[in-house]
């Protein structure tokens, strides 16, 4: 099973269409997959119709399972979709309050990895959308991830969020003596305007090697799949941005193409 | 780029250092019985260690269940080089033993490497392996085990990418990771062949400057190498393979 985690601390940034369509185009592809909303705001679970409020398990059950977390409780939180093999873990509310909570509890930054662990066989990929604050949320999807996707609008005020995004990394790894594996993802590039063009290179030099060489393009298509509550690879396959997702999950499972 | 993003880096610091640290967590129930599988293997170990130089039927059958090994022998084997063979005529680069040390040998791809017990850092059953993007080829990926990530390095390829194809890679059936000292790095090996002590006189040693820093020498008895294990670590750190130097 490998997890991927799509994380920035800035909002807006395009983490939910990310994990939205490469969770999609994985499971067209016959993978197994499940998308982990680990937002207080539920977008994920929104975007499929899920109103976790409704529901009588989330993923708030998983974190607060304690030596209780087994299979079943994981797996009794999922909610199917429209695709056969796409399954979400939705959010909660609660998991608003889990920082005051449990935010200072010795191990709770593992749960999400412990939980994972007990579904390994059940799935092909796990996808966390991940909330845009550092938290105990993010950094459970942080340090139960093979791979931390960090998408980037092309935007001046973006480029500011990713610098304590790697910042947060950097304290990460210097605590765990771990290095986190991660990839630089330029969201929402439009190459009309100029000031995407520039935030692009801005981008492109300071984090050389770590940026993916291609870009998501803006795409009218990614609003209207979500209003359709359905994955972009099956609401609209040939999209532009479809398109580049592909690009990105073909070079995510093979060989990343970075800027140099 | 601003150079302290965080005004209080070390309360974030700690903060993040907690919320990862299990030390206040109770023994999993998996833990728990590693711990006793690691017991009993470590007697078993414990035996090869006062039947020096014994023939030993292979280590195969009793470890066939067990998930993690731990070497517990002493340390003492390992010593300065000055003394070493009376073969050499230019003093190996490493530490050499004085005394008679035990190895563990194992098998890959009809291959069999030697590796010195105070080194071995541990045996694990092989699972699923995740693999990671941007690696070297060899690097298989990380194995999940309890809460550790375990590199997992396709020894085959490591050691004789010349002869690896395709035709061998599918042929292969890596069953442990032989984990390499303290260091997140394990070499996949299809079978465990035996434990046995040697003597210093029992290994040809490498000369200093070898194109092989990972080869500590040859054991003369089954022409097989004994692996270097502070080199071999240094390489693998390094992403190189074992034509790199």
């Amino acid at each position: 099973m490998i997890v991927w985690a799509i994380a920035n601390q800035k909002g807006g940034v395009g983490k939910t269409t990310t994990t939205v369509t490469l969770g999609g185009i994985l499971a067209q592809q016959g993978k197994r997959v499940l998308l982990v909303d680990t937002d207080p705001q539920a977008s994920l679970s929104y975007y499929f119709g899920v109103d976790a409020e409704q529901l009588s398990h989330s993923v708030h059950d998983v974190f607060i399972a304690g030596d209780e977390l087994d299979k079943d409780i994981v797996l009794d939180s999922l909610c199917s979709t429209k695709l056969d093999s796409l399954f979400i873990l939705p959010s909660s509310m609660a998991l608003a309050t889990l920082d005051r909570t449990m935010g200072t509890r010795p191990g709770m930054g593992l749960i999400l990895k412990k939980a994972f662990s007990k579904i390994e066989d059940e799935f092909d990929y796990v996808l966390i959308d991940c909330p845009p604050v550092l938290g105990v949320l993010m950094v459970n999807a942080v340090a139960a991830c093979d791979k931390l996707i960090v998408p980037v609008q092309t935007e001046f005020l973006a480029l500011k969020g990713l610098q304590r995004m790697m910042h947060t990394l950097k304290i990460m790894s210097r605590s765990q003596k771990r290095d986190f594996d991660y990839i630089i993802v330029p969201t929402m590039y439009d190459k009309r305007v100029n000031a995407a063009s520039d935030a692009y290179k801005d981008l492109c030099n300071n984090y050389k090697g770590r940026v993916w060489s291609g870009v998501i393009p803006v795409d009218t298509r990614f609003r209207d799949a979500s209003q359709a509550q359905s994955p972009p690879s099956l609401f609209s396959p040939k999209t532009r941005g479809v398109f580049a997702y592909k690009n990105l999950l073909s070079q995510l499972k093979n060989k990343i193409d970075y800027v140099k | 780029m601003s150079k302290d993003t965080f005004a209080k880096e070390d309360v974030v610091e700690d903060y993040l250092t907690s919320l990862l640290t299990e030390d206040a967590l109770p023994l999993t129930e998996d833990a728990a019985e590693d711990t006793l599988q690691l017991e009993s293997v470590a007697k078993l170990l414990s035996t090869a260690a006062v039947t020096p130089k014994q023939k030993q039927e292979g280590l195969a059958a009793p470890v066939n269940e067990p998930q993690v090994l731990q070497a517990k022998v002493t340390p003492e084997a390992l010593v300065s080089a000055k003394s070493s063979s009376e073969n050499e005529s230019t003093e190996p680069d490493f530490l050499v033993p004085t005394a008679d040390f035990q190895v563990l040998f194992f098998d890959v791809a009809g291959l069999t490497l030697a590796l010195p017990l105070t080194e071995l850092g541990g045996i694990h059953k092989i699972k699923k392996v995740g693999p990671l993007f941007a690696k070297p080829k060899w690097f298989k990926g990380v194995m999940l085990h309890r809460d550790e990530k375990l590199n997992v390095v396709d020894t085959a390829l490591w050691v004789m990418p010349e002869k690896y194809n395709e035709e061998l890679a599918e042929s292969l059936n890596y069953q442990y990771l032989i984990m390499l000292d303290s260091s997140g790095w394990g070499l996949a090996c299809e079978s465990l062949v035996t434990t046995t002590t040697l003597a210093p006189d029992d290994v040809k040693w490498r000369k200093a400057n070898s194109k092989r820093p990972w080869l500590a020498g040859m054991v003369k008895d089954k022409m097989c190498a004994l692996v270097n294990v502070k080199q071999l670590i240094t390489l693998l750190d390094k992403g190189h393979n074992s034509n790199d130097n």
